[in-house]
């Protein structure tokens, strides 16, 4: 049998996912907790083949960053990353963590058992990509990925100037970039857009 | 003749000057003044400029006369040079055909006194108009705060949400399903699959009321439950904070001395001694682990929680006398010692 460890702060979602499990004859449930930081404690005496993580989990932990943690000791443990979060970079961050799939909660067409079945069969399941947002009179997938690294950084309160410095650009290209956004969405200044876009949460700075 | 030519050229010369201009000696006494600058006054005070200083004081205690009013805001664009405030002032009015005028009186040198009159009517616009914009951007800057800080709660409830719309649905098909086998007389046929149905949507439904609240105290429990699960009892001496911040940083170390405690010295008890004295909390962690060690590299776990505690203005100090001991100290919050909050 498959053991597996929910990592999920919403009892419903939690609660949905553990009686899936428990009609399952391949998987049976290991421990089911709500914080992603116990992840790892949780796999420390390798009873853990299968995690369910979801990325905002109880008290603000990422799933994302405890995934890395637990690749990084035991990286024949397979995980998938949960998330109900359109955040465009959750799937790149995933990726480089050396997660093993990634399942929409509301927006993909596929059964999350069919996920951990072929995740488990050694497949690498991903969404082709993120889900279609509004923002204005753009769509997310308009957005340039430099764009994205500058709302990410709009979004978590930095100058301009300190954009520049953060990503290794000249003041004047931060102030092109935006003006570029700012016409895509329609928006009159950056605090509507990281409005809409953190609303939207198409961009979470904390995960 | 060439002189008064030359003084009346002067005069013309000034009166041409689209603002107001008076230089005077510092008594008072006006030594040159222009038209616009007479004008001017004349509309606020009743009457020309006869002695600088007695015209200043009168324009400082102005008092509005219906043909102008004194602006007074603190975003007036001021001069930025100015940063001696007592050879340097400046005063507004707007006047009854809502132009804007600054005033401002400098000491040229130790003998002279000017007084310039400027119209900054569109300056005055556009600053009322950045002042207005400041304060709603201020406004903005507050909710995308409070939106930030709430979005995971936020994203929480659109899940329940959600999932109760499911549960709403499996009912509305439960229904429909057992009225259909009721009409049809088919109710013997379908009993397994509908009372599965029933079964599951009411499981799913009595789930609800359970899911708005997450425990407060999951922050303790669960990474205890978890450490128990993996054969490590954690055993707390003396009184936990009661604070979450300071809980949180508290069982960031716990959780850091466990996986290490497990991961390297399969240790399967984890001892947490809590004291605390002035400043605040003093904690010490250690195990009962087989390894003994006289000094370790601090690996990422280490450090990244070293970075955090010490961002929050707690401290770290590794201690390897045997075993491994982990030393907190984590300081009162201001605001909890401020309520008395020490417990």
């Amino acid at each position: 049998m498959i053991q597996v460890l929910v990592v999920e702060d919403s009892r419903i979602t939690r609660d949905a996912i553990e009686s899936q499990i428990a009609k399952s004859e391949k998987y049976v449930l290991y421990a089911s907790i709500e914080n992603a930081a116990n992840a790892e404690i949780a796999c420390l005496r390798g009873h853990v083949d299968l995690i369910l993580m979801d990325v905002c989990t109880a008290d603000e932990e990422s799933g994302l960053k405890a995934a890395a943690k637990i690749k990084q000791y035991n990286p024949k443990i397979k995980i998938i990353i949960m998330t109900s979060m359109p955040e465009h970079s959750f799937i790149q961050k995933a990726k480089a963590c050396g997660c093993n799939g990634f399942w929409y909660k509301e927006y993909g067409s596929t059964a999350l058992m069919e996920v951990c079945d072929r995740v488990m069969n050694g497949e690498f399941v991903y969404p082709e990509d993120t889900p279609v947002i509004r923002i204005g009179y753009s769509n997310s997938t308009e957005f340039t990925s430099r764009e994205f690294d500058i709302i990410r950084e709009l979004a978590q309160g930095r100058k301009y100037e300190e954009i520049a410095a953060d990503l290794d650009i000249t003041l004047n290209t931060v102030k092109y970039h935006i003006k570029n956004i700012l016409q895509k969405t329609g928006y009159q200044n950056t605090l509507q857009l990281v409005a809409e876009v953190v609303e939207k949460r198409l961009i979470l700075p904390k995960y | 003749m060439k002189k008064n030519t030359s003084a009346k050229m002067i005069k013309k010369a000034i009166d041409s000057y689209p603002g107001g201009i008076c230089f005077s000696a510092l008594d008072g006494r006006v030594i040159l003044v222009n038209e616009k600058m007479n004008q001017l006054v004349l509309e606020l005070t009743g009457h020309t400029i006869l002695n600088e200083k007695a015209a200043w004081e009168e324009l400082t205690n102005f008092a509005n006369n219906g043909k102008a009013e004194k602006l007074t805001q603190s975003w007036l664009p001021k001069d930025t040079n100015n940063e001696n405030g007592s050879t340097h002032q400046q005063l507004f009015f707007r006047f009854s055909d809502s132009s804007v005028w600054r005033f401002e009186l400098r000491f040229l040198d130790s003998n002279t006194v000017q007084i310039e009159a400027a119209k900054i009517t569109e300056l005055y616009r556009l600053s009322e108009e950045l002042y207005e914009n400041t304060i709603r951007l201020q406004e903005m800057q507050k909710r995308q705060k409070a939106l930030l800080d709430s979005i995971v709660e936020v994203n929480l409830n659109k899940e329940i949400l959600a999932a109760k719309m499911h549960i709403h649905d499996e009912l509305g098909h439960c229904l429909l399903a057992t009225t259909k086998a009721i009409t049809e007389d088919s109710l013997a046929e379908n009993a397994v699959v509908l009372r599965e149905s029933w079964s599951s949507t009411i499981r799913d439904f009595s789930n609800i009321p359970m899911a708005w609240t997450v425990p407060d105290s999951s922050l303790q429990s669960e990474l205890l439950q978890v450490a128990e699960l993996i054969g490590c009892k954690v055993v707390f001496l003396g009184e936990q904070p009661t604070q979450r911040k300071t809980l949180q940083l508290l069982y960031a170390a716990i959780r850091e001395a466990l996986t290490n405690a497990v991961r390297h010295a399969n240790a399967t008890e984890l001892m947490v001694k809590v004291e605390q004295n002035k400043q605040g909390y003093y904690i010490e962690i250690s195990d009962n682990g087989c390894v003994s060690v006289s000094s370790i590299t601090e690996g990422n776990g280490l450090s990244a929680l070293r970075q955090r505690l010490e961002q929050e203005g707690a401290s770290l100090k590794v201690l390897c006398d045997n075993g491994v001991s982990l030393i907190v100290n984590i300081p009162f919050d201001f605001d909890e010692a401020q309520k008395g909050g020490r417990t």
